[in-house]
C-alpha cells in the first residue's frame, strides 16, 4: 500500500454512501491509481463472494404474536395524559419565575400618566395591602395550625395579628 | 407512515401501532440473530428480547436519528451480550437452513449451503469487532455510516475494521472455487 488514500472511504464509495462532491473527486482519483481501483474491485468481489452466506429466513408469524402479547400496551399512555415529576417541578420553577418578573413589572410600571404625585402613593398603598392580604391570611393559618399540634405558643400584637409565640 | 411517525403515536398512547414496527423489522432482525446464534430456535427468542428491549426504551429514542439503525444498535449489543454469555466463541460447525433458491439442483443446493457454512464459520471464527462490521456491511447491507452509529464509532474506524476484517477473512479462505474457475476471491489488494 503506497497510496496515501488506500485506507480511505472506498467501502462507503462502493455502496454510494457519499456526498455526491466526494464521490466525484473518488472517481477522479480512482482514474489515475491502480492501487485503489484494485482496492475498490476486491472489495466488490468479497462483496459478491459474501452474498451467497446470506441466509434468506422469514421470522415466524409467532415472534408478532408474543411480542404485542408481552410488552405493555399502556405503558405510555399512562405517561402521555400526565407529565412526568421532574417536567412538573420544571413548569412550577418557570412559573414561579415569570409570576416574579410580573409582579416585578407592575411595581415598576407606572399606572398613568393623568394621576398626581399623591395619587400614585395611594395607590401603591392599596396595591400593596391588596397583594400582602392573601399572605397574612396564610401567615395567620398556619399559626394557627402551629398552635393547634402545639407545635409553639401564641399571641396576638398591638395590631391585633396573631404572632408564634407571644401569649 | 413513517418510523418517527409510528414512534410518536405510541409514545402519545397508541402501544397497538408497535405491531406495524414489529412487521416492519422482525425479518431482518430475525436474520442478524440468525448470525450471531447459529440456529433458530434462539435467533427467535433473541428476535422477540430484541423487539420487547425496543419498545420498553422508546422514550428513550431522540427523534432526527433513524429508528432503524437506533433499533440495531440494540439488537447488536443484545446479540454480542447473548454470544458472549452462550455461544463458544468459535463453534465448530454451523448448520444453516435451506439457503439456496428452488431453481438449484440437489448437488447445487448442497454445494452452495457448505461454501455458505463456511463463510459463516471463518465470519464468526474473527475477533468480535470485526465479525460484526462484517455481517453488518456485506450481509445486511448497512453503509458505513449506518455502522458507525449503530456500533457508536467513527466511521474512519468501520473503513479500517472492515479492510482489516476483510484481510484476516482472506487468510481463513485463501482459496474458494466459485464457478467452476479456481481463484483467489481474496485478492490481495487491501
Amino acid at each position: 500500500m503506497t497510496c496515501f488514500r488506500s485506507r480511505d472511504r472506498w467501502h462507503s464509495y462502493v455502496v454510494k454512501s457519499l456526498s455526491r462532491m466526494e464521490m466525484r473527486e473518488m472517481e477522479t482519483h480512482l482514474e489515475r491509481c491502480a492501487e485503489c481501483r484494485a482496492r475498490v474491485a476486491a472489495i466488490r468481489e468479497t462483496s459478491g463472494f459474501l452474498a451467497v452466506a446470506r441466509v434468506p429466513l422469514i421470522a415466524p408469524p409467532m415472534i408478532k404474536d408474543q411480542v404485542m402479547a408481552a410488552i405493555d400496551m399502556g405503558k405510555y399512555r399512562a405517561k402521555a395524559g400526565f407529565p412526568r415529576f421532574g417536567q412538573g417541578l420544571q413548569h412550577l420553577g418557570f412559573s414561579l419565575l415569570a409570576a416574579g418578573i410580573i409582579l416585578l413589572m407592575v411595581n415598576l410600571t407606572p399606572v398613568g400618566r393623568n394621576l398626581r404625585s399623591g395619587e400614585v402613593a395611594d395607590l401603591n398603598v392599596q396595591f400593596g395591602k391588596e397583594i400582602a392580604l392573601p399572605f397574612t391570611h396564610l401567615s395567620q393559618t398556619l399559626s394557627v395550625a402551629a398552635e393547634k399540634f402545639g407545635l409553639m405558643g401564641r399571641g396576638q400584637d398591638e395590631m391585633g395579628s396573631w404572632v408564634p409565640g407571644k401569649e | 407512515m413513517r418510523d418517527e411517525e409510528l414512534i410518536q403515536s405510541i409514545l402519545q398512547g397508541d402501544g397497538e401501532k408497535y405491531a406495524v414496527i414489529v412487521d416492519r423489522y422482525q425479518t431482518r432482525l430475525y436474520r442478524t440473530a440468525y448470525y450471531y446464534a447459529g440456529n433458530v430456535e434462539d435467533a427467535r427468542d433473541l428476535t422477540q428480547e430484541i423487539l420487547i428491549k425496543a419498545y420498553n426504551s422508546l422514550a428513550k429514542f431522540k427523534h432526527g436519528s433513524a429508528f432503524s439503525t437506533w433499533l440495531y444498535r440494540i439488537a447488536v449489543n443484545h446479540c454480542i451480550d447473548w454470544s458472549r454469555k452462550k455461544r463458544p466463541r468459535c463453534e465448530e460447525a454451523t448448520c444453516l437452513l435451506n439457503l439456496s433458491d428452488g431453481e438449484a439442483g440437489p448437488e447445487e443446493r448442497f454445494l452452495r449451503q457448505e461454501r455458505a457454512a463456511e463463510v459463516h464459520r471463518a465470519v464468526g471464527c474473527l475477533p468480535e469487532r470485526y465479525s460484526t462490521v462484517l455481517m453488518l456491511y456485506y450481509f445486511e447491507e448497512w453503509t458505513p455510516q449506518e455502522i458507525a452509529f449503530i456500533l457508536a464509532i467513527s466511521k474512519r474506524t468501520v473503513e479500517t475494521r472492515l479492510s482489516r476484517g476483510r484481510k484476516m477473512l482472506r487468510e481463513k479462505i485463501p482459496l474458494k472455487q466459485a464457478g467452476g474457475v479456481c481463484h483467489d476471491l481474496f485478492s490481495q489488494s487491501g
